[in-house]
């Protein structure tokens, strides 16, 4: 596992810095406007973009075929773009944390940090079944028409649920358990298709 | 002792069918296997790599099937395809780093020795390797994790010869202590007739033969004659006819070569030509 995470980093350097770039970049929008929407969307972005990229240079590298022969199970080839994503769920909600922090104020609800958040992860849940299952060239046409809908549905609804949802704990910690069993359910649907496919 | 066994592999694709193939690698031999373009040479590769799952049959490394190796019994078997498997964006040193974490016997002194050996640019990634380049550094890689059985695909296709005469030196250097094996697939087969022990011929998805490789070179011969002649050949001493244009091409074993007639030894790819393109001898000719 050590090994392919380490292969991706090193495989997909360039993209990784402009995707880090983008989110400084992000980061400085949010603070000067003092808008959070910049720094949340970025991390929708990266957190598919990355492990979508991985996967196009191991589909043009036929690197599949290489880890078939060389042992490595599809639970391992599986796993390993799942971790990619959620390493950079994690650093893109470090810098909005970052940002949601500097711009607290009155009027702002923690549930306007914790449902972006969440989304990186449930947008990962099903953009990967769908490319491990169609390819990443079809399946990068259906990430986008997805990310259109869910950014658009989530800027509209993001006020709106930092205003009508006060109770930030138990509505946070359910949406939190959904995307989990969301992201469990998307590993394993993804390891089924992964088993069934040749090289 | 046998270092890879085919039994019975069968694989059904949409027109295409690989029918119950059937061949061993004994350990210290190297195995090639011949066929034109879509014959199942490289299905039957990728069914031993694990790429591709049979529908029938199976394949025993070391007299285990291969869907019950563990990771480290896998990597006994070392493979090289035609096209490179590497990531390109890599270089030298990079791929030393992942390798060493994905094969557990992993031998970066040896590595880098091979590079070294082969004049690989250290500084390079391998997107910017000539495409011998890639598969000498395909090679180093193989050569690098203590493999049992080396899986060659197409290894020489596309190269110049001295960049094959070099990667035939790598192979005799690996089968130097007895103990392994190698299964190679190509078109080009001088290189063949020069590194094996043994001819595997594959034609539309069924073994023609698998013959000892002198012996089978010393089996046939190829004379030429006028169609006309054809009539006075005893079909059952004529394996295949091809014809011209000006005459007819015949291939007959050693001993049935007619009276009369001057044979020239024929070659594996002659050998092949005839079997793909030739016809049996009968009544109409």
């Amino acid at each position: 596992m050590f090994g392919l995470l380490i292969k991706d980093f090193y495989n997909i350097r360039k993209q990784i810095a402009w995707y880090v770039g983008m989110i400084a970049m992000f980061f400085v929008v949010s603070l000067s406007v003092r808008n959070l929407t910049f720094s949340a969307s970025i991390g929708l972005l990266v957190t598919i973009s990355v492990p979508l990229t991985a996967l196009a240079y191991e589909e043009r590298e036929n690197w599949q075929r290489f880890a078939a022969a060389s042992g490595l199970g599809a639970k391992t080839m599986v796993a390993e773009k799942y971790l990619l994503g959620i390493v950079f769920a994690l650093f893109s909600s470090l810098a909005y944390l970052a940002v949601f922090l500097i711009c607290f104020e009155k009027g702002i609800t923690w549930i306007e940090f914790w449902f972006p958040v969440c989304m990186q992860f449930i947008i990962l849940s099903v953009v990967l079944p769908l490319v491990f299952r169609y390819g990443v060239e079809r399946g990068r046409t259906m990430t986008v028409v997805f990310v259109v809908v869910l950014v658009a549905l989530f800027a509209a609804g993001m006020g709106f649920l930092g205003e009508r949802i006060s109770p930030a704990a138990p509505v946070a910690g359910i949406v939190a358990a959904v995307t989990l069993l969301l992201l469990i359910g998307s590993f394993f649907l993804s390891l089924k298709i992964y088993e069934k496919k040749e090289f | 002792m046998q270092s890879l066994q085919i039994r019975s592999l069968t694989k059904k694709y949409d027109g295409f069918l690989l029918d119950n193939v059937s061949f061993s690698v004994p350990q210290g031999a190297v195995v090639g296997l011949i066929g034109e373009n879509g014959a199942g040479k490289s299905t039957v590769m990728k069914s031993v790599q694990g790429a591709v799952r049979a529908d029938e049959g199976s394949i025993l490394f070391q007299g285990k099937p291969i869907g019950e190796l563990s990771r480290e019994e896998k990597q006994k078997i070392g493979f090289v395809q035609d096209v490179t498997c590497l990531p390109l964006e890599m270089g030298i040193s990079m791929l030393d780093k992942v390798f060493s974490h994905i094969f557990v016997q992993w031998n970066s002194d040896r590595f880098f020795d091979l590079c070294r050996k082969f004049s690989l640019p250290e500084k390079k990634a391998v997107k910017d390797f000539s495409k011998g380049m890639r598969m000498k550094a395909a090679i180093a890689v193989a050569l690098s994790y203590e493999s049992k059985l080396l899986l060659l695909d197409e290894p020489t296709s596309g190269l110049d010869p001295v960049v094959r005469d070099e990667i035939l030196e790598i192979l005799y250097d690996y089968m130097q202590d007895g103990k392994r094996a190698i299964l190679i697939s190509s078109h080009i087969t001088s290189d063949l007739e020069k590194l094996c022990d043994y001819i595997v011929y594959i034609h539309e998805g069924r073994v023609l033969f698998d013959e000892e490789k002198d012996a089978l070179l010393e089996k046939f011969v190829v004379f030429s004659c006028e169609k006309s002649a054809l009539k006075e050949l005893d079909p059952a001493r004529v394996e295949r006819v091809l014809l011209r244009e000006y005459g007819a091409d015949v291939l007959v074993r050693k001993d049935c070569l007619p009276q009369g007639f001057c044979g020239n030894r024929a070659g594996l790819d002659e050998i092949m030509l005839f079997y793909a393109k030739g016809e049996r001898l009968c009544s109409d000719f």
